[in-house]
């Protein structure tokens, strides 16, 4: 069965009253070259292949275009299913040298805590990695997402939050090329919290496209979202955080910053923090900053003997850090990851 | 600077007889036509409206995200001219029970209120305007109806009129240019620092207590403005819409500061446009409160021009039961050293619903420039909304962004702390109120600040509607 795409409406973009941002509406799926079998090497667990249409658990199938797209291209789906506490992290590898459409199913069963670190590398026009998650009663998961693609990567990542559950996302993207990125946690569940720390880091002509969701739905939730970037070349970053508090979801928080890094005169960030508060009895607040790297901590750094490029790139990492600092413990299953992707960029950046 | 002390008392008018005006409803080219000859308008000025109205005809409704309903808004049920000879038809039975209660506990006195409710005729407040017209007159500062400066300062007039809002711009400014009517027209010279801030007030008359009044100001290089527009009591209009507009031009080193409490009753749809241009050094302020009105639209924007230009924006929402109040700030760094500040608070209540809509855009090569924007919700109850949606597009490295936004409820800890210093639960609420408004009523002219407290004292005890 196939569905009919022209009949569903575009993803959520940020949509300003001077005109809608982003590059969604520009790519051509008419000419893809699929594979024909993704390529997943997975550690520390087994997992089962599934079907399309076991597939979309959180996302709908017919939410959007891109889920639409990407349940017509379907190319391979992956279920995790984690039912006995796991010895150490699961980590999914993912190569792709030809378009791909693919999903990760993550299934936690209560009272579990899981590490998951998906990686995907490669090369291809275009690659779309969707990634659902069921929490289901207080299980704890961490997902890691380290994105080095080239091309255009659609990434649709969504976790449905049981009652007091946990769901922390991290994002590292260090693509070349355009990236679409949505990250949303449904905490359906009381007491159920998410987190979202992401990292992108932009040159040359990349172009970012990145928004997360927190939708608090129940009692006693809470989301925490902290998005940092750095941009350098012609980059162009789009940012939406979405902060939805509903009407039942009293004695709940949510948080949102976001703060970006300019280190060329052609780096461009747009951003759009959002908050829609149905219920008083809340804490909610945002924060967003965008700016160079601060002149006087340079001339600080260089006082002590560093050069002007070392000086930066101190900063530039000091800058990042702090978003992998807030996985907390699992900072130093996820680091290893990671830490080499942002010093290549940070060194790299006085190109 | 002192504002100008106003005797109240000594405005008591006689109740005039009235009779019923043939009101004209909808609009068409014809009526613009109208509305030109009626007031003597040159070509150039006719031309003007017809091609607003054209735009107006052309362009379609706004469909932005989560924006309020104005599915209610019927264009054909307005009435968009008022003969300029002709007399108020209202009578002071048709004002709502809601307004006559309202301006018995601000204790408004009663020549007023028929002003207010567009029942009485001309407010008299010759004695006080004639003699501050006099004072700044002498330093060369014009401070006149917009109809009447259209013809004693023609030149003047036309030099600056849409020049800042085009008339192009959306749907309801194009309305405006087609139908406009009334307002002011300052004009402060070379080097002139008015002292005193000039009030709408002393000419609330029937004819611009109007729904499409423009306001144009002009401050020349080194000129010092301080401007009030309207009350906090609420002003009753039967057609519904309030589309005015605003445009203020600040030249080199001027300073600008336009204060506005807009209450509008609770039939109304607020969907005026403000906007100014700052040139090099010059700086302007938006100082503002919205309360009434079932729907507003208002995004009071400063387009930062030259080099140094500044803008701050304060302002305050309330909304309650039936109210969707959609503002914020537009703000554009065209120039380097740019600096802007907003400070946005909102109150809803009642199911009332408030929305930060902002839009800060930062060109490239406007080095140096700095931007921060605060905007606080408080919501009183669990059925009130908020939400905060800011836009931001920085296209320059050289600057510092900064935008926070805070939501909640009044902390139950602070109203019982206070409470057990001996303050009542409402005294309490009270107190939190104003001082989470401070900020905005702290820069407001005394007497407007008592205003804007008391009434939303009113509205938060439900005394009022």
């Amino acid at each position: 069965m196939s569905l009919v795409i022209e009949k569903l409406v575009p993803p959520r973009h940020v949509s300003t009253p001077m005109g809608k941002w982003g590059f969604f509406k520009q790519l051509d799926f008419s000419s893809l070259e699929k594979e024909t079998r993704p390529t997943v090497e997975v550690e520390g667990i087994t997992t089962t292949d599934i079907t399309k249409d076991a597939c979309f658990q959180v996302l709908e199938k017919e939410l959007d275009q891109l889920t639409g797209i990407h349940y017509n291209e379907f190319t391979g789906g992956l279920h995790v299913h984690v039912q006995q506490q796991p010895e150490g992290p699961i980590v999914l590898r993912h190569t792709v040298e030809k378009d791909a459409f693919r999903t990760t199913l993550i299934t936690i069963e209560p009272g579990i805590t899981a590490t998951i670190i998906e990686l995907v590398e490669g090369n291809a026009k275009i690659c779309s990695l969707a990634t659902e998650i069921v929490a289901k009663e207080n299980s704890h998961v961490v997902h890691a997402h380290v994105q080095q693609f080239h091309g255009t990567l659609l990434a649709r990542k969504a976790a449905k939050a049981l009652r007091d559950s946990s769901v922390t996302w991290f994002e590292l993207n260090a693509n070349r090329g355009n990236t679409f990125s949505r990250v949303a946690t449904f905490m359906e569940g009381e007491n159920s919290e998410t987190g979202s720390y992401s990292i992108y880091l932009g040159k040359g002509n990349d172009f970012i496209d990145f928004g997360a969701q927190g939708e608090n739905l129940a009692m006693h939730t809470n989301t925490n979202l902290m998005t940092r970037g750095v941009l350098t070349g012609k980059a162009l970053a789009i940012y939406e955080g979405v902060l939805h508090i509903g009407e039942k979801a009293a004695e709940s928080t949510a948080f949102q910053e976001e703060d970006c890094l300019l280190l060329s005169k052609n780096a461009e960030v747009k951003a759009s923090p959002m908050l829609y508060i149905d219920n008083n009895n809340v804490k909610c607040s945002h924060a967003a900053t965008a700016g160079h790297v601060d002149k006087e901590k340079l001339f600080y750094l260089m006082s002590r003997g560093l050069s002007p490029e070392s000086a930066q790139q101190l900063l530039v990492k000091g800058f990042v850090w702090p978003v992998l600092e807030r996985l907390g413990e699992h900072a130093a299953v996820v680091g290893p990851y990671v830490e080499p992707i942002v010093e290549a960029f940070a060194e790299g950046t006085h190109e | 600077m002192e504002a100008i002390d106003i005797d109240r008392s000594k405005h008591e008018l006689p109740t005039q007889t009235k009779y019923r005006l043939k009101e004209e409803f909808g609009l068409t080219e014809d009526i613009v036509r109208r509305i030109s000859a009626s007031k003597n308008e040159p070509k150039w000025m006719l031309d003007l409206r017809l091609a607003a109205f054209k735009a107006f005809a052309e362009k379609p409704m706004p469909n932005w995200e989560k924006q309020p309903d104005l599915s209610k808004l019927d264009f054909n049920k307005i009435t968009y001219y008022q003969a300029a000879d002709a007399k108020q038809s209202r009578s002071w039975d048709e004002v709502p029970n809601e307004i006559k209660d309202t301006f018995e506990k601000l204790g408004i006195p009663e020549a007023e209120r028929k002003a207010l409710a567009g029942v009485g005729a001309q407010f008299d407040s010759e004695v006080v305007y004639h003699n501050l017209k006099k004072e700044i007159a002498e330093k060369g500062v014009i401070f006149e109806d917009l109809d009447v400066a259209l013809k004693e300062h023609p030149d003047l007039v036309k030099k600056y009129f849409s020049k800042c809002i085009n008339i192009n711009d959306h749907k309801f400014i194009s309305l405006h240019y087609a139908v406009w009517s009334g307002g002011t027209f300052i004009y402060v010279p070379k080097g002139v620092k008015v002292d005193i801030p000039l009030q709408a007030y002393f000419r609330m008359n029937t004819e611009s207590a109007g729904q499409f009044e423009h306001t144009l100001i002009v401050v020349e290089e080194g000129g010092e403005i301080n401007y009030i527009e309207g009350c906090s009591a609420p002003r009753y209009e039967t057609s519904s819409l309030h589309a005015g507009g605003v445009e203020i031009f600040v030249h080199k080193g001027g300073k600008a500061r336009y204060n506005s409490v807009e209450n509008w009753s609770k039939n109304t749809f607020n969907l005026n446009t403000k906007r100014a241009i700052v040139e090099e050094n010059g700086m302007v302020a938006w100082i503002g409160g919205q309360l009434g009105s079932q729907a507003t639209m208002l995004y009071p924007c400063s387009i930062l021009k030259g080099e140094g230009a500044r803008a701050d924006h304060i302002s305050i929402a309330f909304a309650t039961e039936g109210q969707d109040q959609d503002t914020g700030a537009k703000i554009y760094h065209l120039a380097p050293n740019t600096t802007s500040t907003v400070k946005s608070k909102s109150i809803s209540q009642r199911g009332g619903r408030t929305n930060y809509r902002g839009h800060l855009f930062i060109k490239k090569g406007a080095t140096g420039s700095k931007t921060s924007v605060e905007c606080d919700a408080l919501m009183f109850d669990d059925i009130s909304k908020t939400d905060t949606m800011p836009y931001m597009e920085i296209k320059e490295q050289d600057v510092e962004v900064a935008h926070e936004a805070r939501v909640g409820k009044i902390s139950d800890e602070n109203i019982f702390y206070l409470m057990s210093r001996g303050l009542s639960e409402e005294e309490a609420v009270e107190m939190i109120v104003n001082g989470f408004m401070e900020p905005v009523t702290k820069e407001l002219p005394l007497e407007y600040a008592v205003e804007l407290n008391k009434l939303i004292t009113l509205e938060i005890e439900g005394s009022l509607g």
